[in-house]
């Protein structure tokens, strides 16, 4: 089975003007996207934006309405699940009660009629990389939320698909062992080098493990990119709110520089030089996003604004400001580290400033 | 409350059940009364069983009834089965007219049933026999069977069957390893259900059943048209007994398989933490 990349493109999921309709309702409007062979991809959105559909068409459990879903240059479009070379992690585990731990991870080597003795080592072996070695005659219902999420994985890494999806796979996990279990994932994927396409409505989650992510909306892919140019430079508003919080400044586009970027008039804020999205025009009106870690409070440099503080929350690692901007409105701002001016700004007026570069403007 | 006299409910709770199960009790007393007048208490005796026992008739009877209820059950567990998992996949409207035609096999008189089919039967010149019999049988048991198939599988979740597929079983392999397995419990309860009422039915096995097939009930009811003979109480408290056991077993294995905890089609809610 080990022939995945007969095109030898080095790219593992094509899909192409993929859509899916339920009756009047469009799930996923027509995707473009090419995975590459040995990526970690997240697929993140709100509930409903159709990332589950979409990753349940390339596993075959939905058949899409048109466009074509190809697995290295192959045609898997009409190719039905079980024939397909790529394996699923559902969101609920989805382990067979009947059977115990073994016949769980045996399940498709069964399919497969793997001779038993390589069966057998295929199985302890693969339980042994998901340190579950010793629980063989346990049944699901006897393991922790983690142990199963393990068995989950270990069921379908041990038939070596070229493709892993899974499906919200730590949302039935508490926070502190979903922080694990992501280690463990993204370990997983590094030492077995198969391609996993992870679908999560968690940004941060897809944000730690993802070489590359995409941000559903409504069925449509609103943007693709690694988690640092996502974060720093989306696209549209959506994108900007959906990875982070972010304060916003009305602008409108002047002129679009030699140097791609543009100068924009932010009213109070100045005439400023900042980066924005490829689809703003000159006399676009637009939204400058800046992070709330992205401003400082010292007040040096870069544009500025003052506020009066009217809130302190202490976070621990940061310590977050709420500014009243007056007609800029409320403004938050997040500063690293044990910080004494929180004493001495409180219930003032204050400057937080920021560096032009850390600003990003997007279609209003 | 005082505590010294029972409450006028618990009276005419009681009076109801004495009502209901004191002839059923008698027939089973006097399967034992070695008075053949059966007028008073004559004595302990087993003889009426071994004269039942050594009846031709009755043997056969019990042979026939046995077929037919092994045959009924079969062929109603697999339209059962069918019609659970059609059900499952039909769209609204689909679902509504396979719910009306389960609900209309229970609410319909038996004897209607039973009259239509014995009417159409006669009027294509089918012998009637056990295979007519069965037939009759499973328009009721099999709707009986799809009630329960399909109150397993509202617990059932699909995921568990698209992960087999999804691990590489194709659609025979998913029933046969995934959906049976799960089933299970439901099917044997609906089993043993259809082989109590089948075992015990009169009116379609006497409508269907022609001078080909009799049944032990059929039996019964010949014979106190004549008299009642004490032979005819150790057959009553026969099939009672053969009736009871098959209950009592289905309810043995709801509770045992509640009790292992096999509700687990439902996804187990997930502990928290990791075990030490």
């Amino acid at each position: 089975m080990n022939t995945p990349d007969p095109r030898g493109d080095g790219i593992a999921v094509t899909l192409e003007a993929l859509e899916r309709r339920f009756g009047d309702f469009v799930a996923v409007k027509g995707i473009h996207l090419e995975i590459q062979d040995g990526e970690f991809f997240s697929l993140i959105g709100p509930s409903g934006c159709g990332k589950t559909t979409t990753l349940r068409m390339i596993g075959g459990l939905e058949v899409p309405s048109s466009g074509r879903v190809l697995v290295h240059g192959r045609d898997m479009t009409w190719v039905p699940a079980h024939r397909r070379p790529v394996n699923t992690v559902f969101q609920q585990f989805a382990l067979f009660p009947h059977l115990d731990v073994f016949e769980n991870v045996a399940f498709g080597l069964r399919e497969r009629r793997v001779p038993k003795q390589q069966l057998r080592e295929r199985v302890a072996g693969m339980l042994e990389q998901v340190e579950l070695s010793g629980r063989e005659r346990a049944r699901p219902r006897e393991l922790s939320g983690g142990q199963q999420q393990r068995v989950a994985l270990a069921r379908s890494l041990v038939l070596e698909p070229e493709v892993l999806l899974l499906d919200e796979p730590l949302g039935a996990l508490d926070l502190k062992l979903r922080r694990q279990m992501q280690a463990v994932l993204k370990r997983l994927q590094r030492d077995i080098g198969i391609t996993f396409v992870y679908v999560t409505h968690d940004q941060e989650e897809a944000f730690s493990m993802s070489d590359r992510v995409g941000i559903m909306k409504a069925g449509v892919l609103e943007q693709l990119g690694n988690p640092r140019q996502v974060y720093h430079r989306p696209r549209t508003l959506f994108v900007a709110d959906f990875v982070g919080a972010s304060n916003r400044f009305p602008a409108s586009v002047l002129e679009r520089l030699p140097n791609g970027r543009l100068r924009a008039d932010m009213g109070p804020l100045g005439v400023v030089e900042a980066g924005g999205s490829a689809e703003l025009q000159p006399g676009s009106s637009a939204l400058a996003i800046v992070r709330p870690e992205s401003m400082s409070p010292d007040g040096a440099g870069g544009i500025g604004l003052s506020g009066r503080v009217i809130d302190i929350a202490y976070l621990g690692a940061q310590v977050q400001y709420t500014l009243d901007a007056g007609e800029l409105g409320r403004v938050i701002a997040l500063v690293a580290g044990e910080d004494d001016a929180g004493d001495t700004v409180a219930a003032r007026e204050h400057r937080f400033t920021w560096p032009a570069e850390r600003m990003w403007l997007v279609p209003a | 409350m005082r505590r010294s006299l029972p409450s006028p409910t618990a009276v005419f709770t009681g009076l109801v059940f004495v009502f209901l199960y004191l002839p059923i009790a008698i027939v089973v007393l006097n399967s034992f009364n070695a008075d053949s007048a059966l007028i008073g208490w004559g004595g302990f005796t087993g003889k009426w069983y071994s004269h039942a026992l050594s009846d031709q008739r009755v043997r056969g009877d019990f042979v026939t009834s046995v077929e037919v209820a092994l045959l009924a059950t079969g062929i109603s567990l697999v339209i059962a089965v069918s019609a659970g998992l059609w059900g499952r996949r039909a769209g609204p409207r689909a679902r509504r007219l396979l719910d009306a035609s389960t609900y209309m096999r229970i609410v319909l008189p038996e004897v209607v049933t039973a009259l239509a089919l014995f009417l159409i039967l006669r009027r294509y010149d089918v012998t009637l026999g056990v295979p007519t019999i069965v037939a009759g049988h499973v328009v009721f048991n099999s709707a009986y069977a799809t009630l329960i198939i399909q109150a397993r599988l509202a617990t059932m979740t699909e995921v568990l069957e698209e992960a087999a597929a999804d691990l590489g079983a194709p659609p025979r392999r998913v029933f046969r390893r995934v959906t049976l397995p799960l089933l299970m419990p439901a099917v044997i309860v609906a089993a043993l259900l259809t082989l109590s009422f089948s075992f015990d039915d009169l009116v379609t096995s006497l409508f269907l059943g022609g001078t080909n097939a009799e049944t032990l009930p059929v039996l019964l009811l010949g014979l106190i048209r004549l008299h009642v003979t004490p032979e005819v109480n150790a057959i009553a408290s026969g099939v009672t007994t053969i009736t009871l056991v098959t209950f009592a077993l289905s309810a043995v294995v709801i509770s045992l398989r509640g009790a292992a905890g096999v509700r687990t089609a439902r996804i187990e809610p997930l502990m928290a933490e990791e075990p030490a």
